[in-house]
């Protein structure tokens, strides 16, 4: 009797507990509007929340990054949400535009400044450091000129000039990287930075189809690590040489950047991700190292469990709806259910562990696909 | 038959399903799952376990995660031992039936 009741147990757990989980996948994957509303909602409250609190500019790098990454989310979440459901552009595009106006403040970029001794990205674009950190901003600025007609025309212009910045030294670049600290190149960076010059260009109509193209060459002959399907988490933006492992926390994040730019490219950046895939009873993460490299959690990946990056398990739920990895998709969505304990309130959801960071980047995560690139 | 009859075959019921340890431990981590949910909607408000700057909330850390493992625990543990339970019950009364 006790075999027949443990069989049951199990087949109970493994059917009851991934539909419990998963109540909410395939309405995120089939882009329900009141769900990815209630998100962009709170996404919003937040920074209405914000606003009021006018919190101080971060000086420590890791803060600085952070704060302006959620203002960045915000932002291209509810643009992705507005390209999805046209209906609600006019209402939300000024809060797009809100969202991407702060994650481009200069206080918001202190810790990049700092880490370039003093040098500030906006007053030395004719210079040749790379400032690829502000790449974050400037996507999330290009997605506000896409959408909203009454954009700034002044924070436009300095928009203009970053994004001519950008393709200056990434055409100079000999391995298709610039730097976004002193001797630290980041691929995921560089990727934000096509992003931001392909989103600019379906803006304005310039023409920037020879730097995407040769930055798409590069990623595929310098920064994938051909093995594992990887790119490089660090390197070195001269000669290409790799100063950490290849790893799926920026691997997942680059894929979503990358469909910015190049379709093609942020697919065979997700297919290598989905190599990595860790399953569980219709649960799954990412692992951060592939085979044969190991290291620790750290900023970018966030806590390592059992080789699964809490990071790389939730930007990979962008490539994963954006290119149609339907299943993988369920599989991470429950794990980030079960993780991040979503909850309905007064009409709004929220992710209660993530706070207004882990909402904004889910906010962008789950309704990843209507931004890619034609 | 009647509502009385119906009630009391209920009661029956639910006492016989009650009487199974497994099922008593599901509802037992059925209420500590829900008043550590309730928990963790008042701790965490808008707040999560970090800051938008990346800043730990300690407090936050300490129920946060206290929280999430009985989530966790809970949403494996509740249907396996109700179904182990349930399945017991039926097993016995089906054993019984036939025996008497």
């Amino acid at each position: 009797m006790r075999a027949v009741a443990a069989f049951s147990a199990v087949a109970v757990c493994g059917i009851v507990t991934p539909a419990w989980c998963g109540t909410d996948a395939d309405r995120w994957l089939d882009g329900d509007r009141v769900l990815g509303r209630s998100l962009a909602d709170e996404a919003i409250a937040f920074e209405d929340q914000d606003d009021a609190a006018q919190a101080p500019s971060a000086t420590n790098r890791f803060a600085g990054e952070w704060a302006l990454v959620t203002h960045q989310m915000t932002a291209l979440g509810l643009a992705q949400y507005c390209l999805a459901h046209p209906e609600d552009r006019a209402a939300l595009a000024p809060q797009v535009t809100r969202a991407a106006l702060k994650s481009f403040r200069k206080e918001m970029r202190r810790f990049g400044t700092d880490a370039w001794g003093g040098e500030d990205a906006m007053a030395s674009l004719g210079g040749p450091h790379g400032h690829a950190y502000l790449a974050y901003a400037a996507l999330a600025i290009g997605m506000a000129r896409l959408l909203d007609p009454a954009f700034p025309p002044d924070v436009a212009r300095q928009h203009d000039a970053l994004i001519a910045a950008y393709e200056r030294r990434l055409l100079a670049s000999p391995t298709g990287l610039i730097e976004t600290y002193p001797g630290e190149a980041y691929p995921t960076d560089t990727a934000a930075v096509a992003g931001a010059i392909a989103v600019h260009g379906r803006a304005t109509g310039s023409d920037h189809a020879k730097v995407l193209a040769r930055w798409a060459a590069m990623v595929q002959k310098v920064q994938i690590h051909a093995p594992s399907g990887f790119v490089y988490q660090r390197m070195d933006a001269t000669t290409g040489k790799a100063h950490d492992a290849p790893r799926g926390s920026g691997t997942a994040l680059a894929a979503y950047f990358a469909g910015f730019a190049d379709r093609s490219v942020a697919r065979q950046l997700a297919e290598g991700v989905f190599r990595h895939e860790a399953t569980f009873s219709g649960f799954s993460g990412i692992r951060e190292y592939a085979d044969g490299t190991t290291g620790q959690g750290d900023i970018d990946s966030g806590p390592v469990l059992l080789g699964v990056s809490v990071s790389a398990t939730g930007f990979a739920l962008a490539p994963a709806r954006a290119h149609g990895f339907r299943g993988a998709f369920e599989r991470l969505y429950r794990t980030t259910d079960l993780f991040g304990a979503p909850e309905s309130h007064g009409g709004r959801l929220r992710f209660r562990s993530g706070g207004a960071f882990g909402d904004a980047f889910l906010l962008a995560m789950l309704t990843s696909g209507p931004e890619l690139a034609p | 038959m009647n509502a009385a009859a119906a009630w009391n075959g209920a009661r029956a019921a639910t006492r016989t399903v009650l009487g199974s340890r497994c099922v008593r431990w599901a509802v037992w981590l059925s209420l500590l799952y829900v008043v550590m949910d309730l928990l963790l909607s008042l701790e965490m408000g808008a707040r999560g376990l970090l800051s938008p700057g990346g800043s730990i909330h300690p407090d936050a850390v300490v129920i946060g995660l206290a929280c999430i493992a009985v989530r966790v625990v809970g949403r494996f543990a509740v249907p396996a031992l109700l179904g182990f339970g349930l399945t017991c019950v039926v097993v016995e009364r089906l054993v019984g039936t036939r025996r008497a």
